[in-house]
């Protein structure tokens, strides 16, 4: 899933000072399954806001609304009313839907109420962890279907390198497991250790973020 | 002395007590109160496991309903649901640190760990509560 974090309550409140009503705009799909975007949190941050506004001296009026996904124009249109009602709306969805909001609503100023910082999964309640890096050149079946880009420090394509402990650990978190350790440790499991000694291509970088803003068109699916 | 009353006076402390059916040796319901000599309104809710309480429950109640919220949960090792006290604890912990942050006192927000309460000795929870706050109050303002 997409991930994101809380911004501070302090930064939410410097891009809404002098507005009287604002709209908090929830997403229940990515950043509601990483607790931090859904109607849960935006119930959290409207009565935090509102006792922030009253201890300046300031009465904000806080609407909360959680549409099932602000990435889609569908659902974005349900909150039009809301919008317009508002002076500004803080957008608890990640990165793709503050844009979404941002474009529908010219009129309204769409802040963003998280950072968007990874795309995880969640490994047990309440702890995520980084999978996978939208890199555009997927090696998973290389690499035992363990990703190096994501879950390496250094995002290496060979390892371990010299800076992973004797217990399998990531030299930069003692609690983050060396991808590249985990990676042998399969490829002996499944007896192809052999694999990995193979000379692969070089990687393309050239499908990732470094490729430049991703525009991608399906005439098979286009209407 | 106490006296049962519905709803606040203006100007009392006002503490929302959340209590786990399970904490109390009597489930009757308990009325809200209104102690005139100490300027406080309590009113107890029951739940039926102290993890049932939201964070973003905790807050709205601060915002407007109430100076002052009490969990009582069971004692840790008590807990019917085995680790409904210990996220009550959680909830309380995450919710202040979040009050912190836009300046407002955690203490605000309470949690014990009881069994076999009278209402009464719910009512002294909240009092003690209401105490902390009106100490604060003085400090930072109305939150």
């Amino acid at each position: 899933m997409i991930f994101a974090e809380r911004k501070p309550i302090e930064e939410i409140l410097g891009k809404i000072e002098g507005c009287k009503r604002v709209l908090i705009a929830g997403c229940a799909t990515c950043v509601a399954e990483c607790a931090v975007g859904g109607e849960a949190e935006t119930e959290t941050l409207a009565p935090l806001l509102s006792m922030a506004r009253k201890r300046a001296g300031s009465a904000l009026d806080v609407v909360t609304r959680t549409v099932e996904k602000q990435c889609e124009w569908e659902f974005v249109e349900e909150l039009a009313d809301d919008v317009g009602a508002a002076d500004a709306v803080i957008s608890l969805a990640c990165g793709i839907g503050v844009q979404a909001m941002a474009e529908r609503f010219l009129d309204t100023p769409v802040y963003p109420g998280v950072n968007t910082s990874a795309l995880t999964m969640r490994e047990e309640t309440g702890l995520w962890v980084s999978r996978c890096a939208a890199c555009g050149d997927c090696v998973l079946g290389e690499t035992f279907g363990l990703c190096p880009v994501a879950r390496c420090a250094k995002s290496l394509m060979n390892g371990p390198c010299g800076g992973s402990r004797k217990d399998g650990k990531c030299e930069i978190d003692e609690n983050l497991d060396c991808v590249w350790n985990l990676i042998v440790e399969r490829a002996e499991e499944r007896g192809q250790l052999e694999a990995l000694s193979e000379i692969r291509a070089a990687k393309s970088w050239s499908n990732s973020r470094h490729g430049g803003p991703k525009r991608v068109v399906r005439e098979d699916l286009r209407q | 002395m106490a006296r049962r009353k519905q709803e606040s006076d203006g100007g009392d402390t006002r503490i929302v007590v959340f209590y786990c059916q399970h904490t109390v040796s009597d489930l009757t319901r308990i009325d809200p109160i209104t102690d005139r000599a100490e300027g406080l309104y309590v009113k107890p809710v029951m739940l039926t496991c102290s993890s049932k309480i939201q964070v973003s429950h905790l807050l709205a109640i601060l915002d407007g309903q109430a100076e002052g919220v009490e969990v009582v949960a069971c004692p840790k090792r008590g807990c019917r649901f085995l680790t409904g006290s210990t996220m009550a604890e959680k909830r309380i912990i995450h919710a202040r640190g979040l009050l912190e942050e836009i300046g407002v006192s955690g203490e605000r927000l309470g949690i014990s760990w009881k069994s076999g309460l009278s209402a009464d000795a719910l009512v002294h929870l909240a009092r003690l509560r209401a105490r902390a706050i009106q100490e604060l109050d003085g400090k930072e303002g109305n939150a």
